[in-house]
């Protein structure tokens, strides 16, 4: 049998060659070395999975071209996140708000439900959900959901759940650095691959540096005044 | 007057209308409650048969179900099928005791021929649970004729009056002693009466049989009254027993949102709040299911009242429910997107009535910046359907992408130790306006594990971490 026939036959798998071809499905996450690691971006119809622990590590900077680029129609739908999302933040990077919907519910079945019916309707262009440790069946009911909708999937777990299996079959750690200019990004788990080493992503925004704090709140602003009266003598001129 | 009509019959109405009637053997009473008037198949399996007395059914079945007839009770499930017959014709006549005729001729361009139409009817007759005999004829008394001797299709004039000659006399729904002078004479079929002279026949028959033959026929008008539907719905029924689980409304349920979708079809209209009372013995409970945009199909709002049944709690057992529609809108068609790439199963509108008949009203909410420098009043929550500002205030500084609810407090030496300020400080001072002020100088700092928060000192010198930068 000749190799052409073998590659036919279709039960050959090919390894990464494949993903080339699905690349025009995903979208970019804004960084080149993550896009290179994914299959071009954010993979389209697939369940991708973020483990991280606490919040302020820069995990929004990922998602966010995602979600700026949002066609009109197609709603932003985030379900049950940790904190409230800052409105005016998110409408300076340039999210479309109006589009945004922030769902809160009171059990895990009712946030699973509510992710199910979101991902499978196909009219929320991106699902962002929270997890809890939940077990494999939900995670493959949501797997075949977002396969169903055609559309973005992501689901924000902790940590520790990188021991249990999942259906997910993008799965990504995502680790503070230290010097806090960074995001390390660990690609444990795709498709048509081995895992891939932990990688730094650089987060451009964080270009601080180190300040000394303000002897007393009321001593006299060097900052920035933001939203006190302007005083003003008036008066008194020649 | 000639036209084409159909008939539909419903010989169980009575019985059928109960919910509970489909998987065990019953009968319905007459009105003393003393003989029998309909059973259904069950029944008659076991030998019940009509016009049987209360006393020897039993003995033949005892766990024969009897239930009571009730002539307002029917009335009222007659004018229910009026209703959902809307969505086949506007022009309805109910006749009672159990039939409704429809005008049909004006819409047969509409349902692409006789063919279609008789199997749209097929489909919804399905879902409605019923007994029907149907009937077509060229004159509303031939129609109703036929569907009492057993149904008949058919488009074409000569067809129906070869089948109109075969009608057992019997049919004719004549007193006995006019029935037993045609059998004296040697009639038995409705053929061998039209082949007499009518004059003749007036003259030894009287006017009146005549003059049906005449209707039946169409030489002589017989403009049935129609139906006029109610301005607004409402519409109640009993059930035959107490339902103590909230699930097994559904199934009642579901007839009254078939006559709704009748109702709106007629109207043109789609609803968007029902109203469902659950009639317990003593009080009412009341609730509103919502639809974004306003929904006409009976699927859809079952699908709705189901979830937001399931969340239900019933107190007490419910006796009865009542459906009334206090928001219509008018239809517009054409909205749904006829060319889009991909197939999406339901409109944008059927998936956030669906969370909200789930999650109630206050679980969805979209976010708006507003024009506050404080943080915790620099957003607001709006419905997630409904008007967007126009413009947008544009924030002004670092912000970050999760804020906390209320600021928590920070451990003071931590802040320059472990914790590391970045950038800072903003001044944020204001609220003197409304008895919230704030006077602080926020920072951005660094965590230990290499987190970024928004810290501020407040002006009485504590720390306080109030947002992330995620």
């Amino acid at each position: 049998m000749g190799l052409e026939q073998l590659i036919n036959r279709g039960d050959v798998w090919r390894g990464p060659g494949m993903l080339r071809s699905s690349a025009s499905a995903s979208r970019s996450t804004g960084h080149l070395q993550l896009d290179r690691m994914l299959p071009g971006g954010w993979p389209r119809a697939e369940l991708i999975e973020l483990l991280y622990d606490q919040p302020g590590i820069g995990e929004l900077q990922l998602l966010l071209p995602l979600l700026c680029a949002a066609e009109a129609p197609g709603w932003l739908m985030w379900v049950d996140p940790p904190l409230l999302p800052c409105a005016s933040t998110l409408h300076a990077q340039g999210l479309p708000l109006e589009r945004m919907l922030v769902v809160h519910t009171r059990t895990t079945k009712e946030r699973l439900w509510t992710m199910e019916q979101a991902l499978k309707s196909g009219c929320c262009t991106v699902v962002l959900g929270w997890l809890p440790t939940v077990d494999t069946t939900a995670l493959r009911r949501l797997q075949l959901a977002v396969a169903e909708g055609g559309n973005w999937g992501l689901v924000m777990r902790p940590r520790a759940s990188r021991q249990h299996s999942s259906p997910a079959p993008w799965r990504l750690l995502l680790e503070p650095e230290e010097d806090a200019r960074a995001l390390s990004v660990t690609l444990f788990k795709r498709k048509g691959g081995w895992a891939l080493p932990r990688c730094r992503m650089p987060l451009s925004q964080r270009s601080w540096r180190e300040v000394q704090p303000e002897p007393s709140v009321n001593s006299v602003p060097q900052a920035r005044l933001r939203g006190e009266p302007e005083l003003r003598l008036v008066g008194g001129g020649a | 007057m000639k036209g084409l009509w159909l008939y539909l019959h419903f010989p169980l109405l009575a019985l059928e209308s109960h919910s509970d009637v489909l998987e065990q053997p019953a009968a319905l009473l007459d009105e003393h409650a003393v003989r029998i008037v309909q059973v259904n198949a069950l029944a008659q399996a076991c030998g019940v048969v009509p016009g049987m007395a209360m006393a020897s059914a039993l003995s033949l079945e005892p766990r024969l179900r009897l239930l009571q007839a009730c002539a307002e009770q029917h009335r009222s499930q007659l004018e229910g099928l009026g209703l959902w017959s809307g969505r086949f014709s506007a022009r309805v006549s109910l006749q009672p005791p159990d039939g409704v005729l429809l005008e049909i001729a004006s819409m047969l361009r509409y349902f692409q021929g006789l063919d279609g139409l008789r199997r749209r009817l097929r489909q919804q007759l399905e879902k409605l649970d019923l007994t029907c005999v149907t009937a077509t004829g060229h004159t509303p008394r031939a129609a109703r004729l036929l569907a009492l001797d057993g149904g008949f299709w058919a488009e074409d004039e000569s067809r129906h009056e070869q089948r109109l000659a075969r009608v057992p006399l019997a049919r004719l729904e004549l007193d006995e002693r006019q029935q037993s002078r045609l059998k004296g004479l040697g009639l038995s079929r409705l053929g061998q009466l039209q082949a007499l002279p009518s004059r003749e026949l007036a003259h030894r028959l009287g006017a009146a049989l005549s003059e049906q033959l005449a209707c039946i026929s169409g030489q002589q008008a017989d403009p049935p009254e129609y139906f006029v539907p109610p301005e607004r719905f409402c519409r109640a029924i009993t059930l035959s027993h107490e339902v103590e689980r909230a699930a097994a409304l559904i199934f009642p349920l579901r007839r009254l949102l078939e006559e709704l979708e009748g109702f709106l079809h007629a109207r043109c209209r789609r609803a968007v709040t029902l109203e469902l009372s659950l009639e317990h013995t003593q009080e009412q409970q009341q609730l509103t299911i919502g639809h974004a945009t306003g929904e006409q199909r009976a699927e859809a709002w079952l699908e709705l009242c189901h979830l937001r049944l399931e969340r239900l709690q019933l107190s007490r057992p419910v006796v009865g429910l009542r459906l009334e529609v206090h928001e219509l809108r008018e239809l517009e068609p054409g909205r749904e997107d006829l060319f889009s790439p991909r197939l999406p199963a339901d409109a944008p509108a059927q998936l956030l009535s669906r969370l909200t008949s789930r999650l109630g009203e206050q679980a969805l909410g979209r976010l708006v910046p507003c024009e506050d420098h404080r943080p915790e009043c620099s957003w607001r929550r709006l419905p997630a359907t409904g008007r967007w500002p126009k413009e947008m205030v544009a924030s002004s500084g670092r912000r970050p992408g999760w804020l906390l609810m209320s600021p928590e407090p920070l451990v003071a030496d931590w802040v320059g130790s472990s914790i590391a300020l970045l950038e800072g400080p903003e001044r944020i001072a204001g609220g003197w306006w409304d008895q919230h002020p704030v006077r602080r100088d926020y920072y951005v700092a660094r965590w230990p594990d290499g987190r970024c928060g928004w810290v501020f000192r407040d002006a009485g010198g504590g720390w306080f971490v109030h947002g992330w930068f995620g």
